[in-house]
């Protein structure tokens, strides 16, 4: 037993010595592939500005174009906010004349004689005695259903009297005057008013003030009586006042406003567009703005429209209400009509001028009955905006107009490269596209080639007169819409000296040049529709058949990597090339301030393809290129940029090759590293 | 486990009256590797060099394995033949290829051109309790059923896994048939006894003499475990051809493309459904003779052959020799085969009137680090109950 746990002692003490742990690591050495590509000039670039054509020998041909003029719409014809303003004083307002009347019965004269209603019943046959002083009575007149106050500026009051009794009266004397007041409107005087007939007298109320409540008193009006002839006795024949105030012109006053219109016009809006000539717009965007300002106490109306302008058959209206204004006060309102869509007749009412548009407006007050302050002072201001109209198309002559523009067209691209190269044949085309209905001339002035160290200008004959470009033409309920014109003009190595142009390497190509629009400016047919208008286009085409040594691109690329766990590292590329160019290939990682941390270099190239005698491919080539990096770690944990310099030799050397179309390199980046395993 | 616990006490309280009955206790613990020794394993701390790690794959054979297991048992034998047993087993069983560690530490470079087979790659953890109860039907045939309560369980069986990197390094490729099922793990550190599945297992021995010694056959845990349906289930077939990723713009690529292109992969290989999965016991056949010697040293040798269904490749041979002094017995055997190294194993057994202890090891040679490749111990207590007089 005790042997036993000698030994078990022994085996404890034994694993009880043993090495600290410390985490075992080691190191790796992978290889994988990280990316792949297939790079051909026709899928590596071909966007809208480059191109690559394939020929009928299924040779290469580049294209670069660009566009350098594009002039639309929006640039020619602008139609500037224009604004009426219409202000309505009230004392242009007609008041109808207003009419009081009052009766004095025969009934009532006999009630107010003792023993009367027994003496002469009505219906009876009686002689009426003569009386004095029998009619004498001060009555009141109720006008407040009209007015309550009205001073007037001018104007007249009708008193009239007429008799209606059995009886001849004599010695009248009727007093006209406010409630309560002693001053008199008017008098009226009648010495001998026989039955049946009737007396009137007028007095001007120019400067006078009348009331609702007006009261007429009969000074004396004797009764003649019919001794001896009996007559009938009728209650209800009368003596009647009756009161017209008329050809009302009011000063001011508390009165119910009467219906009628404010302003009825028709306003033609001409618009200043140079020496544009339009007679239908279609509007893309706008519209009218009315605002309305009112010291009236009642709702103002207002109705507009343009008759011209029309949207499925319907004319342009609109209607809308500036509600009453506050005692003392004013009430503003805006409001907005969009007329977006419509078709605008531009003609005028005739159809017998250009650039205008024919308004008609009308403004009314429907009384409602409702008395309010009125005076002289309240007025209507209404500033009608026809807000600037951006028309979608447009017809008439559109003038003469002549645009002189620079433009310096970058060409980077190709200036990045060192080295030598030779084309073959190259062509520049400018192909002028006007979708305007008018005629068009380019003149170009200038056109150069800028190169960091050189500037060549273009010199051909072709450039002695302008492109002449025709009118386009509309095609109504069609689509497109507008059949361009077009003009091209071709430049190459036997009109002018453009080889040398492109062969300058250039950084910028200028051309400067000036466009004639409707040179004779005799097209009063014409038209001009948004999205359409001249547009020139720069195509320059180079059959890829080059020789060139020593060409060097330089490219930047961002990256980001985010290396752990790697210390010695190199990329290897393995390339399949078709082309009949050989690649030397530098990288350099960079920082983010551009700072050269590695520059991967190896002694291997890219290999050329294998050409026959026509410089034809006959076989692609494999090339294996091995990059070493010294500090992987460090170098790829601050690389923000990598930078590539790639120098490229046609093979055979001082040979044209000519590029085909299914011509390609194939790429692989394979890393290889020594990977901590932790 | 409680309720277990109870079972037992009433087993035991029954048992209190029965002669030369007993309640038995045994655990053991033991990490096994076939490959790698104690030696070898302490060079291999810290940063290994080309030589270290050279050491290491030359000391690999082209399929290995590494083990751990824990077993603790109550065991009460009752006189008249029939035992009651509760116990829990934890068990880790790994098979892995020497090419799998070759490019695990060398990388895939020396291998370019090479196309590498990783499997076997099999990986078999579980953890389960047990409660037993068997019945001696004579003295010959024994057999025993149970009740299992699994806890946690993971099983990965690689079928097929290649790896091929172009002499160039122009592309890899890999191809990869595995299997897996694993229970949730997100409660195996707070509920490591938790309920997870249940089960049952059947065991039968028979035992019989030849010549002067005996001949003992049997097979147990012979049963499965039906995990809950919360168990993942991989079935994963897979051919993959990297070659970078095809770029338009070459020169517009960051690393993140390529870590997007793994995560893309890795969400592939680790796609799962969640169901219950019948899972079968590592069922183990077990031959055993026993042969007296009439010799003054050495009283006795015995021959066990072993496997275990699905953890054995080849099956465990085991030859021992028994010496016996009074209360005492020693056994030293040699093993081959199982998943451990070839070694030896001693055993030690007092067996007292009323107390015998055993203390054994199956990694006799774990003091001699050179052929060490493990370390194991166990230890019984049993005690007999005797009729009251």
């Amino acid at each position: 037993m005790k042997y036993t746990l000698s030994y078990l002692f022994f085996v404890c003490f034994l694993f009880s010595c043993r090495h600290d742990f410390e985490k075992p690591t080691w190191a790796t050495d992978v290889s994988t592939p990280i990316a792949y590509t297939n790079l051909s000039l026709t899928n590596i670039v071909n966007d809208s500005v480059i191109q690559f054509d394939t020929l009928s020998d299924n040779s290469l041909k580049f294209i670069y174009q660009k566009e350098i003029i594009n002039y639309n719409f929006d640039s020619l014809i602008k139609l500037k906010p224009i604004s009426t303003t219409k202000n309505v004083k009230l004392e242009t307002i007609n008041f109808s004349n207003t009419t009081v009347t009052h009766s004095i019965t025969l009934g009532n004269l006999i009630s107010s004689i003792d023993f009367g209603t027994i003496l002469f019943a009505d219906g009876s046959t009686a002689v009426i005695p003569d009386y004095s002083n029998l009619l004498n009575e001060t009555f009141p007149i109720d006008a407040n259903e009209y007015f309550e106050e009205m001073t007037f500026s001018d104007g007249q009051l009708d008193l009239t009297i007429d008799n209606g009794l059995p009886t001849d009266l004599t010695n009248v004397i009727i007093e006209l005057r406010n409630e309560g007041e002693t001053n008199n409107i008017i008098t009226m005087n009648i010495p001998f008013l026989p039955s049946g007939e009737s007396e009137i007298t007028t007095e001007s109320l120019a400067g006078q003030t009348l009331f609702g409540n007006l009261e007429a008193e009969i000074i004396s009006a004797d009764i003649v009586g019919t001794a001896p002839d009996p007559v009938t006795i009728d209650y209800s024949d009368a003596l009647i006042a009756k009161i017209v105030i008329r050809d009302i012109e009011l000063l001011e006053g508390i009165a119910v406003f009467p219906s009628q219109e404010i302003f009825d016009e028709d306003t033609v809006v001409a618009f200043e567009i140079g020496d544009v000539k339009l007679k239908r717009v279609l509007v893309e965007e706008g519209g009218v703005e009315v605002v309305g300002v009112s010291t009236i106490q009642d709702t103002l109306k207002i109705e507009y429209k343009i008759p011209g302008a029309t949207l499925n058959g319907q004319p342009f209206e609109f209607y809308f209400e500036l509600s009453p204004a506050p005692e003392g006060g004013s009430i503003t309102e805006t409001k907005l009509f969009d007329f977006s869509g419509y078709e605008i007749d531009m003609t005028g009412k005739y159809g017998d001028t250009i650039n205008t548009i024919y308004t008609e407006s009308r403004g009314w007050i429907d009384s409602s009955g409702v008395v309010t302050h009125i005076s002289l002072e309240d007025s209507v201001f209404n500033t009608i905006t026809i807000k600037e109209i951006i028309p979608e198309k447009a017809w008439g002559n559109m003038g003469k107009d002549t645009v002189n523009e620079s433009q310096e067209l970058d060409f980077s691209d190709f200036s990045d490269f060192s080295g030598q190269f030779d084309l073959e044949h190259i062509e520049l085309k400018l192909l002028t596209e006007n979708s305007i209905g008018a005629k068009a001339d380019v003149r170009i002035n200038t056109f150069k080639s800028t190169s960091d160290q050189n500037e060549i200008v273009l010199n051909s004959d072709v450039l002695s007169s302008p492109i002449s470009i025709g009118s386009a033409t509309e095609n109504p309920n069609s689509n497109p819409e507008v059949t361009p014109s077009t003009s091209m003009v071709v430049f190459n190595e036997v009109n002018s000296n453009m080889d040398e142009l492109i062969e300058n390497k250039p950084h910028t190509l200028g051309v400067d040049f000036e466009l004639l629009l409707n040179p004779d400016d005799n097209q009063d047919d014409g038209f001009l529709f948004k999205n359409y208008g001249v547009k020139s286009e720069l195509q320059i085409e180079i059959p890829l058949s080059i020789s060139g040594s020593n060409i060097v691109l330089k490219d930047t690329a961002d990256v980001s990597f985010s290396i752990d766990n790697i210390e010695q590292a190199s990329f290897t590329l393995l390339a399949q090339n078709s082309y009949p160019i050989e690649a030397e290939i530098k990288m350099y990682l960079l920082d983010q301030s551009n700072m050269v941390l590695e520059c991967l270099l190896t002694e291997q190239i890219v290999q050329a393809s294998e050409v026959d005698a026509n410089g034809k491919n006959i076989s692609s080539n494999s090339s294996e290129l091995t990059f070493a990096f010294n500090n992987i770690s460090e170098s790829l944990s601050l690389c923000k940029k990598i930078a590539f310099e790639v120098t490229l030799n046609t093979h055979p050397s001082n040979q044209f090759v000519t590029i085909y179309s299914n011509y390609a390199i194939d790429l692989k980046l394979i890393a290889n590293f020594n990977y901590n395993v932790e | 486990m409680p309720k277990y616990f109870s079972i037992l006490f009433v087993a035991l309280t029954l048992s209190s009256y029965s002669q030369e009955s007993s309640l038995e206790f045994n655990t053991d613990i033991g990490l096994f590797n076939s490959s790698i020794n104690s030696q070898l394993l302490s060079q291999s701390f810290g940063f290994l060099d080309a030589k270290e790690k050279s050491n290491i794959i030359d000391a690999l054979k082209a399929e290995n394995n590494i083990a751990f297991e824990s077993n603790n048992t109550f065991l009460y034998q009752n006189k008249k033949g029939w035992e009651l047993s509760i116990s829990n087993h934890i068990g880790a069983y790994a098979t892995y290829s020497k090419s799998l560690v070759e490019l695990s530490l060398l990388g895939n470079t020396p291998f370019k051109g090479e196309n590498l087979k990783l499997n076997p790659i099999d990986i078999t953890a579980f953890n389960y309790s047990q409660l037993d109860f068997s019945y001696k039907w004579s003295k010959k045939i024994q057999t025993s059923i149970g009740l299992l309560l699994g806890h946690h369980f993971l099983d990965a069986t690689v079928n097929d896994a290649r790896f091929y990197t172009h002499p160039q390094a122009a592309f890899i490729n890999y191809q990869l048939d595995y299997e897996a099922h694993f229970t949730d793990t997100t409660d195996l550190l707070q509920k490591p006894f938790g309920n997870k599945g249940y089960g049952a297992v059947f065991g039968m021995s028979y035992k019989d003499s030849i010549s002067n010694g005996e001949i003992e056959l049997s097979i147990s845990d012979l049963g499965f475990i039906r995990w809950n349906d919360k168990t993942s289930n991989m079935y994963i077939e897979s051919q993959y051809e990297f070659e970078g990723i095809n770029i338009d713009d070459f020169i517009s690529f960051s690393d993140s493309i390529i870590r997007n292109k793994i995560d893309s992969l890795q969400s592939d290989l680790q796609s799962n459904i969640k169901e219950s999965y019948n899972w079968q016991l590592p069922t183990r056949f077990k031959l055993s003779i026993n042969q007296p010697l009439y010799n003054s040293i050495i009283q006795g040798y015995s021959l066990t052959i072993e496997q275990r269904i699905n953890l054995y490749d080849i099956p465990k041979l085991t030859l021992e020799v028994h010496k016996k002094k009074k209360k005492y017995r020693l056994a030293l055997g040699y093993h081959i085969g199982g998943v451990e190294h070839n070694g030896f194993q001693f055993s030690y057994l007092y067996g007292g009137e009323k107390t015998h202890f055993h203390i054994y090891t199956k990694q006799f040679n774990a003091g001699i680090p050179s052929i060490s490749y493990g370390l194991h111990i166990g230890i019984g207590i049993k005690r007999v109950f005797s009729s009251s007089k």
